[in-house]
C-alpha cells in the first residue's frame, strides 16, 4: 500500500523550500535515508531523506516548484530487504518520522539577507585570539584541526596539553582534562585565572547613574581589587555559618590596665594581643580550624603552623598582616610584634610577604563599636574571629546581677570543613580561656 | 556581473584582488553575513590561476598525457598513428575550461549579492580605497580589507616578453606550437609548460642556474622525474646561466654560459621565462597606510593574516611563500573567520605541493632535504613502485613514495611521493599530518587493492609491522 513521503520539518521559522533537484525516478528502489530530492529553504539546503526502504510510485513535484512543510511530494512503496513490514492499516500509521534532515555537506552560503546580522565592525579586536600560540609545520601541536580549534574555542595553548595518544597525540579527552585541572588549581587558589578581574562573575549591568544627578568616578585601588576579589570569591563559594558568643572579660582586662601602666609604648598590650594567643592555642586543640579544602583532589590540609592574620584599617583600605606561629610565642612577644606589624601596616610598609601565609583571621572591630557582626572567611583559610565593643553589663551572679565586661565574639567558619557543634565548642573554648585563662595552660 | 552603474561608496568588508585568495574569502565572509565588495579588473573572478595558471597549464598538460600514453602503448601491444594536433582546437579547449569555471565564479558573485567593482583598487588611507574602473574613479570606504593582489612573472633583466619571449602568461596562451623551445628557469612552472610543449611537438631545452630542477625539493624525486624528462627534452643543462639572449627575425639568439665560463650560443624559435614569481604589492597605495613589507616583498602579517593594520587581512601570493592556490584557499578561510569576529587561526601542519609534470611529483611537511640541512633527527622509509601491482598494470615501473617520521614518537612529519597521479595519493599524507598520525595508523588503514595508495601502506609496513 503506497505511503505519503512528506516534507518535513527543517528548522525553526522555515515554512516552505524550493525543490533543486529530484533525485529519483517512479519505480526506483530505495533505502531507508536515501537522498530523493533536494530542497533549497532560506536556511540551508536539505536533502530529503526516503523515510522507508521501497520503490517509488509517484513524484508530485518538479524541480523549480516551491514546497510547503508537511506538504506529499512522493509516494512510495514499502518493501523490500529492509523494509520492516508495517503493522498497522496504513490510514492509522503515524506520517513517516522523518530522521533530521541532513544539510548538504556544503550548504550554499545563505544569502546576505537572510543571514545573522554582521557583528560590529570592531568585534574582531575584542575576540583576542592568542596569536603567541600560532605555529606553522612541524612545530603545531600534534592534534586534529578540529581539537586545535576546539583548545582555541575554550582558550586553553594547546602546547600546554599533555597528549595521551599514539606519539603524544593530543585528543578531545586530553585537552578536557587539561581544562579540569587548571579549573580546579583556580578553584583551590593554586592558580589565578588570568585576564579579566575575578570577582566581574557577580556584576550585572549597571544603570547610567547620571540620569539621576552627577557622579564622580574614581579608579578602583589595588588593594580594594584585591579586596573585592578575596570576598566575592570567599562569599560565592565558600558555605560560611557565623557562631556568636560572649566571652567575660572583667579580670583580664583589670589585669591588662595593670600591666600596661609599667609597660613601654612599644610593648603595650591590647585585647588583639591577647586574642592571638587565645586563637593559637584553641587552633591547636581544635586542628580542622587551621586547615584548607581541596575540593579539586578531595583532600583537606592540616597546616602545621599557626599563623594569624590581623585585619588592619588603613587609609588605603583593610589589609591584614600575619603574625608568624602565634602558638610559640608568649604573649608579650605577640604584643610587641603586633604593635610593629600594626604601625608598619598603617605606614604602608609592610610587604606583600608578610600578608601571606595566614591559617586564621582576627577582626577585631571593637574599639570602634558594634554588638556583633558576622565577618567573612579570607579562603583558603576556614575561620575568622570577629571581635565586637566590650561593655560592661550586668550579669547573673547567683544571688544578684552585677556588672561585668562582657566582649561579643563572632566565629565565622566555612560549614563544609567545620560542623556546627564544633564551631560552638571551639567559641566556647575562646571564651573559656579569655574568663579564666588559666585554662590556657590546662586545656592548652 | 554585477558591476553597478553608480559605484557603492562604503562597505564592510573589501576584497582587493579576484584569485584564489580573494573570491574565496569572498564568498566565506559573505556566508558568515558580511557585506562583501570584491575589487578585480577581469570580467569574472579566478585570478592567476584560473585565468593563466592552475587550470589552464593543468588543461595541457592532459594533453600532453594523452599523446606520451598513446605513444607509449606501442610497448603493450597498442600501436597509434602520430598524433596530429589542430592547435586552434586545443587552445579553444583550454579556454573553454576556463570560460567554464570562471563564468561560474561570475554567477555566484550575482548569486550570493556580492558587489563586484571591475577595476583596480589603491589605499587612500587605512579606510578608504580608490577604485580605477572604466567609468573613471570613485572612493570605497570599508571597515576591513582582505587584500589578495597575487603576484606575476619575474623578467630577466633587460628583457620584454614579446611574440617570441614568452613568460608563463604567453606560454599558455598557446599561440602555436613553436619548432624549438628554451625554458629558463627549472622551477615548477618552467617544466610543467615545458613538458606540455614538447607533448604538443616542441624540441624543449631547459636551462638551470643551479645544480638542480626543482631547487629545495627533495632529491629522491626530482631524480625519477629527471628520468624520464632527460627522455622527453632534448636537453637539461644544470649549472648553466643564460648569458645573453637576442630576439632575431629567425629566433632568439642565446648564449650560455656554464660553470667553467665556457659560452656557447644556440638559437630557439622561443624561449619561456620562467624564473620566479613576484608578489603585486607596488602600486596599491601600501604607503599610505601602515602595512609593512618583509625582505622579499610580501606583505607581513600574524597568525590570522592581519597586516600592521589590524583591520586589514592580507592573503595568498602577496602574503609569502609557498605561493599556490590551496595555501591561498587556506589563508582566505581564517581571514574571512576572523573578518567576521571568530577565534580563527592560520597554521597549517602541512602545506602540499604538486609538480603536474609525468611523473608527476608531491610532497607535503618536512622533506628529506629539509631535515638533514637542520639536523632533525628522522627516520624515513622508501618504497620504489616497481613492487607495486597497479603501477605494472599502468605500464609504468617508475615511482618512489617516502614517509619521513619522528624516530622517538614515530609521528609522520613529511610524506613525498613522485609517479603518476602523485598529486592524488599526497592528500593522504596531508590529512595524516594534519591528524599527527603515526606509522601504525597508516599500517593499520586498509587501503584498496589494487591501487597506487597501497604504497603508503606498504611504505608504513616498513616502519610498522604489527
Ligand atoms: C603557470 C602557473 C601554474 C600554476 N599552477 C598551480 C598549481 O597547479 N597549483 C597551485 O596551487 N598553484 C599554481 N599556480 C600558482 C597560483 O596560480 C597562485 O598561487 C594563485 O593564483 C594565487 O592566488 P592569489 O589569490 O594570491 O592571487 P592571484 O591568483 O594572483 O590573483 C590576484 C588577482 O588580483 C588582481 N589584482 C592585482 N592587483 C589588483 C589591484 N590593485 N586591485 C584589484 N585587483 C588587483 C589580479 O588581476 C588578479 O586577478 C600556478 C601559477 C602559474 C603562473
Amino acid at each position: 500500500m503506497a505511503q505519503d513521503i512528506l516534507v518535513p520539518e527543517v528548522s525553526d521559522g522555515v515554512t516552505e523550500g524550493t525543490v533543486i533537484s529530484v533525485v529519483v525516478a517512479v519505480g526506483d528502489t530505495v533505502e531507508v535515508d536515501q537522498t530523493l530530492l533536494e530542497l533549497e529553504t532560506d536556511k540551508a539546503v536539505v536533502a530529503l531523506p526516503a523515510p522507508f526502504a521501497g520503490v517509488i510510485t509517484e513524484i508530485k513535484v518538479a524541480e523549480g516548484d516551491t514546497v510547503p512543510i508537511g506538504a506529499v511530494v512522493m509516494l512510495g512503496e514499502p518493501g523490500g530487504a529492509a523494509a520492516p513490514a508495517p503493522a498497522a492499516p496504513a490510514e492509522t500509521l503515524p506520517a513517516p518520522a522523518a530522521p533530521e534532515p541532513t544539510p548538504r555537506p556544503e550548504p550554499l552560503p545563505p544569502s546576505p539577507a537572510a543571514a545573522p546580522p554582521p557583528p560590529p565592525a570592531d568585534a574582531p579586536f575584542d575576540q583576542a585570539v592568542d596569536l603567541g600560540a600560532v605555529r606553522g609545520g612541524d612545530q603545531v601541536a600534534p592534534a586534529a584541526p578540529s581539537i586545535r580549534r576546539l583548545a582555541r574555542d575554550l582558550g586553553v595553548d594547546i602546547h600546554q596539553v599533555q597528549g595521551t595518544g599514539p606519539g603524544g597525540r593530543i585528543g578531545e579527552d586530553d585537552v578536557r582534562a587539561f581544562v579540569r585541572a587548571a579549573l580546579g588549581q583556580i578553584r583551590s587558589g593554586a592558580a589565578s585565572p588570568g585576564g579579566e578581574f575575578a570577582g566581574l562573575h557577580a556584576q550585572r549591568p549597571l544603570p547610567d547613574f547620571t540620569k539621576w544627578g552627577g557622579v564622580t568616578v574614581e579608579p578602583l585601588s589595588k588593594v580594594r581589587q584585591i579586596t573585592a576579589d578575596a570576598m566575592s570569591y570567599a562569599w560565592s563559594t565558600v558555605p560560611m555559618v557565623t557562631q556568636h558568643d560572649k566571652a567575660d572579660i572583667t579580670d583580664l582586662e583589670t589585669f591588662r590596665r595593670n600591666f600596661n601602666l609599667k609597660a613601654p609604648d612599644t610593648a603595650k598590650l591590647t585585647m588583639t594581643a591577647i586574642l592571638i594567643k587565645v586563637c593559637a592555642a584553641a587552633l591547636r586543640a581544635f586542628p580542622q580550624f587551621n586547615t584548607s579544602l581541596d575540593l579539586a583532589r578531595k583532600e583537606l590540609i592540616f597546616k602545621n603552623y599557626i599563623h594569624v592574620g590581623v585585619a588592619v584599617d588603613t587609609p588605603g583600605g583593610l589589609l591584614v598582616p600575619v603574625v608568624r606561629d602565634a602558638d610559640t610565642k608568649g604573649i608579650e612577644q605577640l604584643a610587641v610584634e603586633l604593635n610593629e606589624l600594626a604601625a608598619k601596616t598603617r605606614e604602608r610598609r609592610v610587604s606583600p610577604a608578610d600578608m601571606e601565609g595566614g591559617t586564621f583571621t582576627i577582626s577585631n572591630l571593637g574599639g570602634i563599636g558594634g554588638t556583633a557582626f558576622d565577618p567573612i572567611v579570607y579562603a583558603p583559610q576556614v575561620a575568622i574571629l570577629g571581635v565586637s565593643r566590650s561593655a560592661l553589663q550586668p550579669v547573673w551572679g547567683g544571688t544578684d546581677f552585677v556588672p561585668r565586661n562582657v566582649m561579643p565574639l563572632s566565629l565565622t567558619y566555612d560549614h563544609r570543613v567545620i560542623d556546627g557543634a564544633i564551631g560552638a565548642r571551639f567559641l566556647r573554648w575562646i571564651c573559656a580561656a579569655l574568663e579564666e585563662p588559666i585554662n590556657l595552660a590546662m586545656k592548652g | 556581473m554585477s558591476e553597478q552603474n553608480t559605484p557603492p561608496t562604503k562597505t564592510q568588508l573589501v576584497i582587493v584582488g579576484g584569485g584564489p585568495g580573494g573570491y574565496h574569502a569572498a564568498f566565506k565572509a559573505a556566508a558568515l553575513g558580511l557585506e562583501v565588495t570584491i575589487v578585480d579588473p577581469e570580467a569574472n573572478p579566478g585570478g592567476v590561476c584560473l585565468h593563466r595558471g592552475c587550470i589552464p597549464s593543468k588543461a595541457l598538460l592532459h594533453v600532453a598525457k594523452l599523446v606520451s600514453e598513446a605513444r607509449e602503448a606501442a610497448e603493450i601491444g597498442v600501436e597509434f598513428a602520430a598524433p596530429k594536433i589542430d592547435v586552434d582546437k586545443v587552445r579553444a579547449w583550454k579556454d573553454e575550461v576556463v570560460g567554464k569555471l570562471t563564468g561560474a565564479l561570475g554567477q555566484k558573485v550575482v548569486k550570493e549579492k556580492l558587489t563586484h567593482l571591475r577595476g583596480m583598487a589603491r589605499f587612500k588611507d587605512a579606510h578608504t580605497l580608490t577604485v580605477l574602473t572604466d567609468d573613471g574613479e570613485s572612493e570605497l570606504a570599508f571597515e576591513q580589507a582582505i587584500v589578495a593582489t597575487g603576484s606575476r612573472p619575474i623578467m630577466l633583466p633587460g628583457v620584454a616578453t614579446g611574440d617570441r619571449i614568452l613568460d608563463s602568461t604567453g606560454a599558455l596562451e598557446l599561440a602555436d606550437v613553436p619548432a624549438s623551445l628554451l625554458v629558463v628557469g627549472g622551477g615548477y612552472i618552467g617544466l610543467e609548460l615545458g613538458s606540455a610543449y614538447a607533448a604538443l611537438g616542441s624540441t624543449v631545452s631547459v636551462v638551470e642556474m643551479t645544480n638542480g630542477l626543482l631547487p629545495g625539493c627533495d632529491r629522491d624525486l626530482v631524480s625519477t622525474l629527471k628520468r624520464r624528462l632527460d627522455k622527453k627534452f632534448d636537453k637539461i643543462m644544470l649549472n648553466t646561466k643564460l648569458a645573453e639572449m637576442k630576439e632575431t627575425d629567425r629566433g632568439v639568439a642565446v648564449a650560455f654560459e656554464d660553470k667553467k665560463g665556457e659560452r656557447t650560443e644556440q638559437t630557439f624559435d622561443k624561449v619561456l621565462v620562467s624564473i620566479g614569481r613576484r608578489p603585486n604589492t607596488e602600486n596599491l597605495g601600501l604607503e599610505n597606510t601602515k602595512i609593512e613589507l618583509d625582505e622579499k616583498g610580501f606583505v607581513k602579517v600574524d597568525g590570522q593574516r592581519r597586516t600592521a593594520e589590524p583591520h586589514v587581512f592580507a592573503i595568498g601570493d602577496i602574503a609569502g611563500e609557498p605561493m599556490l592556490a590551496h595555501k591561498a584557499y587556506g589563508e582566505a578561510d581564517v581571514a574571512a573567520e576572523a573578518a567576521a569576529g571568530r577565534k580563527a587561526v592560520y597554521e597549517p601542519r602541512a602545506i602540499p605541493a604538486v609538480v603536474f609534470t609525468d611523473p608527476e611529483i608531491a610532497w607535503c611537511g618536512l622533506t628529506e632535504t629539509e631535515a638533514r640541512a637542520q639536523k632533525i633527527k628522522i627516520k624515513t622509509a622508501k618504497l620504489p613502485w616497481r613492487g607495486n601491482g597497479r603501477t605494472l598494470t599502468l605500464g609504468r615501473d617508475d615511482g618512489i613514495t617516502k614517509l619521513i617520521v619522528d624516530p622517538e614518537s614515530d609521528r609522520l612529519l613529511g610524506m613525498a611521493v613522485a609517479g603518476p597521479g602523485a598529486g592524488e595519493l599526497i592528500a593522504e599524507g596531508v590529512l595524516a599530518l594534519e591528524m599527527a598520525a603515526v606509522s601504525e595508523d597508516l599500517r593499520r588503514t586498509i587501503h584498496p587493492h589494487p591501487t597506487l595508495s597501497e604504497t603508503v601502506y606498504d611504505a608504513a609496513g616498513m616502519l610498522y609491522e604489527p
